[in-house]
């Protein structure tokens, strides 16, 4: 494994302008990703955790420019990618892919699977048709769609769900991307279904792990946990809490952290009754009003004065780092 | 015991006519609920839970009909399934109440939800508005919601999904029946909400005394409050048992994958596993046994014949042949 940062990603904000006035500037704006910073090795692995509304899916537009940003920096591979323009864009493409939530969404329902796939091709290279099809039916091959022969000709709407994202899965890694994000790249699927994807994802990133950033968005830790070494906790825009999965689901730091684990449900009943839960109370706050400091307080069961004046930086507790002034003097 | 049951489903059969042929949603459930009892029907999508869930409160769609079977209601034991919809209406929320799956779709957008609770109660026990207004913000406020004489004048756009699933929740309760059906009520929320929702169903059914049924493809959610879990798969129940041995030692081989099949915090990933193949379509199920195509232990006699449910011991039946 290298250790050279492949994706850097530098204080990135993205805000949402809201209820614009019929003339002038709107002065009301959502924060969907407020001041988000990390580095992802060659190799690594990170997940994005949070709830509908904290802006992990919004960071993931951000990072690929299929959402322009507010401010910020993200170098792939020492590239900066917020300096580019549309060409030069649209030749690194290749190089960051995603995987999306929902398969049936994300093909075109009037191409075959061959057209889908080969499409990558021809707009990315200059390879001929012959081989083109060779490496589709390779791919095809790869995600476990066997034998290849028999999806080349189908359309999307003739596959079960799993098969799509398979599809889907092929199509991102055909011209090996650096970064790859899958976004909730199961909650779409049949629960039995879903441990399939799983295990081909893992497969994937075991075999590219020399060349290849990850990112896993989830709203589910558990889902995280089987894919990603380290995670982001986000809520609000915000990142709460930053480290291995494994720790943070063992001994979570951030009071958010620690309801959100709490609350998941276990499907092992003499775990599930006897754990101890973490008090929750209140709903998310809006974005477009949010409560002043830290945007937690109004739901966290040890907020102090000092919590609702200023909002808490990331600081370096043991393993991680959490925003949490319960950990700072 | 039998005398504490409350609902007896005796093999059902819901069938779909559709453009492409039959579909045997719901193809032969037998199953009973005793009285407090909080019993699970979890499944896949097109496994056929809903089906069941909707044929007992009979709110099928058009091209659905109950063709064989009967669902029993005690203590008079009266068959739902030959209610006349008069009849039937009587039963609807006085003694089965619902909870359904988006909020969003099952509130009238353009009614106060203080009202849409008043309706029911006003309909069921011919009570005026205004004692029916005021019993409605009881309601809510046994629901935790904050200021609730306040909420009750709002729309539903106005309420966050938390507070939306429990107005559903308000409204399914508000006549106080003695049994509630809930259709995954949480599966659109977020999961600190769904926590907070959970932990009131668990309450409220203890402290009315409620049969639940909740019909989820979490098996998470199940393991939090239910007492017995039925699994179905292709329009049958392939297993039903206590909830603790059922998860300490499952025994047909599609609930053994389907708890494989789900990643969880205290599992490694090596441990996530999955079960091979696909549901199968129900226009054209597979003969003999209907997961003989994705069952790792398949042998000659699941092709052929199908298992019927057999009970094993004393809570726990189950339909596979391994087991005879």
């Amino acid at each position: 494994m290298g250790t050279h940062p492949l994706l850097k990603v530098e204080n990135v904000k993205k805000y949402f302008p809201v209820g614009r006035a019929v003339f002038g500037r709107s002065k009301q704006y959502v924060k969907a990703v407020d001041d988000v910073s990390f580095t992802i090795d060659v190799g690594g692995s990170l997940g994005i955790v949070g709830e509908s509304g904290s802006g992990k899916t919004t960071l993931a537009k951000v990072i690929l420019r299929l959402l322009e940003p507010t401010s910020g920096k993200v170098y792939l591979d020492g590239v900066d990618l917020f300096s580019l323009n549309n060409k030069e864009l649209r030749k690194l493409r290749p190089k960051m892919q995603m995987i999306f939530q929902d398969p049936m969404a994300s093909l075109n329902p009037r191409r075959k699977i061959m057209h889908i796939i080969g499409q990558v091709f021809k707009t990315h290279t200059s390879i001929g048709d012959v081989e083109i099809r060779e490496r589709v039916v390779d791919l095809l091959e790869k995600v476990g769609l066997t034998p290849p022969e028999l999806f080349l000709d189908r359309y999307p709407h003739e596959l079960s769900g799993g098969q799509r994202q398979r599809v889907c899965i092929a199509r991102a890694i055909a011209l090996n991307p650096k970064l790859l994000i899958a976004d909730e790249p199961v909650s779409a699927l049949d629960v039995s279904v879903r441990g399939q994807i799983v295990k081909l994802l893992l497969e994937i990133y075991e075999k590219h792990i020399d060349e290849i950033a990850y990112i896993v968005i989830s709203h589910d830790i558990a889902l995280i946990k089987s894919l990603c070494k380290d995670t982001l906790v986000m809520y609000l825009g915000r990142v709460v809490e930053k480290g291995e999965v494994r720790r943070i689901i063992e001994e979570p730091l951030h009071p958010y952290s620690q309801m959100l684990i709490s609350s998941i449900p276990v499907p092992d009943p003499e775990i599930a009754r006897n754990r101890k839960r973490i008090p929750i109370g209140g709903e998310i706050p809006s974005l477009i009003n949010p409560p002043k400091g830290c945007y937690f307080h109004p739901r966290c069961p040890y907020v102090m004065d000092r919590c609702r004046e200023k909002t808490p930086s990331l600081i370096n507790v043991d393993d991680r780092l959490v925003s949490c002034y319960l950990y700072s003097e | 015991m039998n005398d504490s049951r409350i609902l007896e489903i005796s093999d059902l059969k819901t069938y779909y006519y559709t453009s492409r042929g039959i579909v045997r949603a719901v193809d032969g459930i037998t199953l009973d609920l005793k009285k407090g009892e909080s019993l699970a029907i979890v499944g896949e999508s097109g496994s056929g839970k809903s089906t069941l869930a909707f044929s007992i409160m009979r709110l099928l769609p058009d091209n659905a009909r109950i063709v064989d079977g009967s669902i029993w209601l005690y203590p008079e034991k009266i068959d739902l399934v030959r209610l006349s919809n008069d009849e039937m209406r009587k039963v609807r929320g006085r003694r089965i109440g619902m909870v359904f799956q988006d909020p969003m779709t099952f509130l009238n957008p353009v009614m106060k939800v203080g009202d849409q609770i008043a309706e029911a109660i006003m309909y069921h026990h011919g009570c005026t508005q205004k004692v029916a207004r005021k019993r409605a913000v009881e309601l809510l406020e046994r629901l935790r919601i904050p200021d609730a004489s306040n909420v009750a004048l709002r729309y539903p756009h106005q309420l966050s999904g938390g507070m939306k699933q429990r107005v559903i929740i308000a409204i399914a309760i508000s006549c106080n029946p003695e049994i509630l059906i809930a259709d995954e009520p949480t599966t659109a929320l977020d999961v600190t909400v769904q926590a907070e929702v959970l932990e009131l169903l668990r309450g409220l059914i203890h402290e009315l005394g409620m049969s639940l049924i909740l019909v989820t493809h979490d098996l998470g959610i199940v393991a939090e409050i239910c007492d017995k879990v039925a699994i179905m798969y292709a329009g049958k129940i392939v297993e039903i048992a206590e909830t603790y041995s059922l998860y300490k030692s499952p025994k047909h081989p599609y609930t053994i994958g389907l708890l494989k099949a789900v990643p969880t915090v205290h599992k490694s990933s090596s441990e996530v596993g999955g079960i091979k193949g696909n549901p199968p379509d129900l226009v054209n199920p597979p003969a003999g046994c209907r997961f003989n195509p994705r069952c790792p232990y398949v042998f000659e006699k699941c092709l052929g014949e199908e298992p019927p449910l057999i009970r094993v011991n004393n809570d726990r039946a189950v339909a596979c042949w391994l087991m005879m």
